[in-house]
């Protein structure tokens, strides 16, 4: 392993961690669940961080921790495909395609939910299958996904998330065509 | 506001600045003594607690007199379970938390910005569809409408090279089927400036160059570049067709016998290779057999228009 500090990461790819942050809100104003403190970026572990009170139904807390993994993810194909065709295509690179494959990459490397939202929310999920939930039965292999990714980001697991969603999807599209 | 008496010191104080250190409820001072008589140099986790008045909203501090407000946020981390006491207004203003004014205008600023820039891009995609559509049409060979596409591609991104050597290709191989050989040429030499390695290009070039040498009169360069096309693929019928076709034209002008011989031979040869596959090949024969019957070097419109039913050879010896 490469020993890079969090927090050079966290600069590099501050893009990622607002929008990873903005995104817990957006499902947490969704669901009228009250946040109690924000923080959309600073210079220390964690990088940002949504405070809200505890989300007793599991639909909710599904949202509020996958809601960054879905924005973030669609984001980084939004800002990187668009950047990537003239370079990859017709060879046209430019400071502006570099700068949106940049953002697209910092977003797609945040995508993932912390390590308190994983555990958190593996938690509640194994709660509610106990109790019968079929939502919490039928999310169980993308909480276990999303629980095994989180622990698979010491080995760089959100990086190459990020790298791959941007450029390698777009790759595979690109061939496709 | 609620109002606590230390255990200490006797004193009563604000709960919200009182703690609850070793078991007892003490305000802040008596707290630091406690310890201190204790020679503690460490407070062991979750010695100490501060005291969350229930009646004081955490949020905007507003007292509510000596009613408790209701709490909120039960079990967040690391606030005690039970939550925090909140004001109706904190309340509805926290399950309606606004995003701030900057991250609104830079994602706007940014989304407007990403917009603009798919919208300046546009035309790769537009560019990259007409080549597409250029590429499968001058496979189907249908040449007009493959060299207006890749034109247009070409004008889309015209800082690509590469579409414009590969519109110059296409433009040069349907200038070659319209029998303009000379017009060809000089297409697909702008094409082969890009496309360095390509062998198809080369070779057109060479039957391109062959053309111009008939249209030219140029019978010794046509002969050359004739006998260049057959070394590179010698079981290739047209390419020996061609050699027989430079061949009758040399024996056309000059009258030497072993001009027309080698035609001959070369025709031969031609003939089996093609084995009756290519359907054109019996039309190009009998062309070259005219030329060598009759030492008449006419072009293909000529041709065609003297013998509309082609062209029978009287079978003249060698």
């Amino acid at each position: 392993m490469i020993p890079i500090p969090g927090i050079l990461i966290a600069v590099l790819t501050f893009p990622g961690v607002i929008v990873h942050e903005a995104a817990h809100l957006l499902f947490c104003r969704l669901r009228k669940i009250a946040v109690l403190e924000v923080c959309f970026f600073r210079l220390g572990n964690p990088a940002g961080y949504v405070v809200h009170e505890s989300i007793e139904s599991f639909p909710a807390a599904f949202l509020v921790a996958v809601g960054p993994f879905i924005i973030n993810s669609l984001l980084c194909i939004v800002f990187c495909f668009p950047a990537l065709f003239p370079m990859r295509i017709f060879g046209q690179e430019s400071f502006l395609s570099y700068f949106w494959i940049w953002l697209g990459v910092s977003i797609g490397m945040h995508a993932f939910p912390s390590t308190q939202d994983a555990r958190g929310l593996w938690i509640q999920a194994r709660e509610a299958a106990k109790m019968g939930s079929v939502l919490a039965v039928a999310s169980f292999p993308i909480v276990a996904l999303i629980y095994v990714a989180n622990l698979l980001s010491f080995f760089w697991f959100d990086a190459i998330y990020g790298v791959a969603l941007g450029l390698g999807l777009p790759e595979l599209i690109l061939r496709g065509l | 506001m609620k109002r606590l008496a230390c255990q200490r010191c006797g004193t009563a104080f604000p709960m919200n600045g009182m703690l609850r250190a070793f078991g007892r409820t003490l305000c802040a001072q008596c707290a630091e003594g406690e310890a201190a008589d204790r020679k503690l140099k460490k407070i062991p986790k979750g010695g100490v607690q501060q005291l969350i008045d229930p009646t004081i909203c955490v949020k905007c501090g507003r007292d509510n007199g000596d009613a408790d407000l209701p709490l909120l946020g039960g079990g967040v981390e690391p606030r005690p379970r039970g939550g925090i006491p909140v004001c109706p207004d904190c309340e509805k203003a926290a399950r309606n938390i606004r995003y701030p004014a900057w991250l609104k205008i830079s994602l706007a600023a940014l989304l407007a910005f990403a917009a603009l820039c798919c919208l300046m891009n546009l035309r790769f995609f537009q560019g990259y569809a007409d080549l597409k559509d250029g590429l499968r049409r001058a496979q189907a060979r249908d040449f007009s409408a493959a060299v207006a596409l890749l034109d247009a591609a070409s004008r889309s991104i015209p800082e690509s090279r590469d579409i414009s050597s590969l519109a110059s290709y296409v433009r040069g191989t349907h200038l070659l089927i319209q029998d303009k050989p000379a017009e060809a040429l000089l297409h697909l030499r702008a094409a082969a400036e890009v496309m360095t390695g390509d062998e198809s290009v080369k070779e057109m070039i060479l039957v391109a160059e062959v053309g111009a040498a008939f249209d030219n009169k140029d019978y010794d360069l046509m002969l050359e570049k004739s006998r260049t096309i057959m070394e590179k693929d010698p079981r290739d019928p047209s390419a020996a067709a061609g050699v027989a076709s430079a061949l009758a034209c040399k024996w056309a002008v000059t009258g030497e016998r072993r001009f027309k011989i080698e035609a001959l031979d070369f025709l031969e040869r031609a003939r089996t290779l093609d084995a009756g596959r290519d359907p054109s090949f019996r039309e190009y024969a009998a062309r070259i057999h005219h030329r060598l019957d009759s030492r008449q070097i006419i072009s293909r419109e000529e041709y065609a228009r003297k013998f509309p039913g082609g062209y029978k050879s009287k079978g003249e010896a060698r």
